[in-house]
């Protein structure tokens, strides 16, 4: 089952569909500016940091580490009624540890999940074009 | 150094009675609105027609259906800050702004809330002002579950607790301070004591935060007016002078993906350690200069990360800086939300905050800090703009 998939509607543009397009995939892409390097995130026409135009899209291997996590044990949205509690977590890829996505850490056992964690990627296939990257504590 | 310091004072505030959320139906919110103004003006000494400007914040009301409803005859001035609860002390610092430079007189500040048919907390209302946007950036966090603002200030404290071992006693004794000054307050929606086993027993809704750390949903309307420092010393009562004031924020975190991406000591952050730069740098006064602080707490350890933002104790230091009792009414180096601020007493986005201030340098407050010369409130930490006002008292 999905998580909370009335959520996982996109409303990409044009800067961020690669990202999606990836996932669609199962790639994990992270965007880094082509002119200073520094991650893009979200991507936009113009780098934050530099103003130069331009994008590349990384491709990483999934692996990341916990950077912060909360237990969400309260349905603050009717989607995530039968969802609770869910872990909401910041991870970072282990190829680029200044960079973080927002996600979920899908597990039994909602309690156990810890700063510093190891986790992996995982695909949850919400419908025939969206597909979201979550992540999962390695499998032994 | 700004050039307004010291050149404008509030001088009337009023409010309404609180309510638990939806509580003030059949009144609507505009009939708050006006209640609170005309007591503001009443406060003031002043006839409500003297009110020439707006100065407003989190999007503003209807600044024509309130001048009619006011019977103004001459607006001169109809301004509003972006964003939301982050700029409700900059709304007196626009105000301030407004009159040192000539183009109004008298301004007023206002913000009311009526939850009967939304909750501010619940991203579904489709009729809250802040039900959800979709933008390309939400794709990066609402497919997650990541609906509620609580759910950010979980992951911050989370983060602070792990690099700093600030723990949830630490949470508590802002909770339970806070708490202890409602109890005397007439118009305190929270009036039971509350205990550090009370604290742990309170059910868990965003790990580590509690019930007890997010704020209470209520209806009210508050309104506080500004006029010239001189104007003021002629009114009905003791000027509280416009100080110093600020409102932005660091412009490259200030979305929710950037946050998430943001340096560590950011993401820990109250988000306004700018803010007190600016707010300090236009002022003669340091963090050890000021007598009490009124500090935006949506939720309560934000006011952790609040006390180090604006230099109360160093990053890092606030679990320890409130355990020593630091932020008590009875006895604390720096007295916090000595009204019960938004956890106990009321939820009015941060504009009771700005009224506690007033009356504590009025000496009226009712819960007195002795001999109060020097207040500072803080706008919510959330994105730009976040505000903070210092006021002085007249000599």
């Amino acid at each position: 089952m999905s998580f909370a998939p009335e959520l996982a509607e996109l409303h990409a543009d044009q800067w961020t569909q690669p990202f999606w397009d990836a996932a669609r995939e199962h790639q994990l892409v992270i965007p880094l500016c082509s002119s200073c390097n520094e991650g893009r995130l979200p991507a936009t026409q113009y780098c934050p940091h530099c103003g130069a135009e331009g994008i590349e899209w990384i491709p990483v291997s999934g692996n990341a580490v916990v950077h912060s996590a909360t237990i969400c044990r309260q349905a603050f949205h009717p989607a995530l009624k039968d969802h609770v509690p869910y872990v909401l977590a910041t991870v970072t890829p282990v190829e680029y540890p200044a960079i973080r996505l927002i996600t979920n850490i899908i597990t039994s056992d909602v309690e156990s999940v810890k700063i510093g964690d190891p986790v992996k990627v995982v695909w949850d296939d919400v419908d025939e074009n969206t597909t979201i990257p979550r992540f999962s504590p390695p499998v032994d | 150094m700004n050039s307004l310091q010291d050149k404008t004072a509030v001088v009337g505030i009023g409010t309404t009675n609180y309510f638990k959320r939806g509580e003030s139906v059949p009144a609507t919110p505009m009939d708050l609105a006006v209640s609170a103004i005309r007591a503001a003006a009443a406060d003031a000494g002043i006839d409500v027609k003297e009110i020439d400007g707006f100065a407003m914040y989190a999007g503003g009301l209807a600044s024509n259906t309130l001048s009619h409803q006011l019977g103004l005859e001459n607006v001169r001035y109809t301004a509003t800050l972006p964003g939301g609860g982050g700029g409700s002390a900059g709304s007196v610092g626009l105000a301030a702004s407004a009159i040192t430079s000539g183009l109004a007189s008298v301004v007023v500040s206002v913000m009311v809330l009526q939850q009967a048919k939304y909750r501010l907390g619940q991203a579904g209302g489709k009729d809250s002002p802040y039900a959800i946007q979709y933008t390309p950036e939400t794709d990066f966090a609402l497919p997650f579950g990541m609906v509620s603002p609580g759910h950010k200030y979980a992951m911050a404290a989370s983060r602070h607790m792990h690099l700093y071992g600030t723990k949830r006693e630490h949470f508590a004794e802002v909770a339970m301070s806070t708490r202890e000054n409602a109890l005397t307050r007439p118009k305190a929606l929270m009036k039971k004591p509350m205990t550090l086993d009370d604290y742990f027993n309170a059910r868990m809704i965003a790990d580590p935060l509690c019930l007890f750390d997010f704020c209470l949903e209520s209806d009210g309307a508050v309104a506080i007016i500004t006029t010239s420092a001189d104007r003021a010393r002629d009114l009905a009562q003791p000027p509280v002078l416009i100080h110093s004031a600020a409102f932005g924020g660091d412009g490259v975190n200030s979305t929710q993906i950037p946050w998430a991406n943001s340096p560590d000591e950011y993401f820990v952050s109250g988000y306004s350690e700018r803010v007190a730069k600016n707010l300090y740098a236009s002022s003669d006064l340091g963090p050890s200069d000021i007598d009490v602080a009124q500090l935006y707490d949506h939720f309560g350890p934000m006011v952790l990360f609040q006390l180090e933002d604006y230099g109360f104790c160093a990053r890092g230091e606030s679990g320890e800086f409130v355990a020593d009792g630091n932020i008590r009414f009875k006895g604390g180096s720096l007295p916090v939300n000595t009204h019960g601020g938004h956890l106990s007493e009321a939820y009015v986005m941060g504009m009771t905050h700005l009224v506690e201030a007033v009356e504590q340098l009025r000496g009226t407050a009712i819960n007195q800090v002795p001999d109060a010369k020097t207040a500072l409130v803080s706008g919510g930490p959330a994105s730009i703009p976040m505000s903070a006002v210092i006021f002085r008292k007249d000599d």
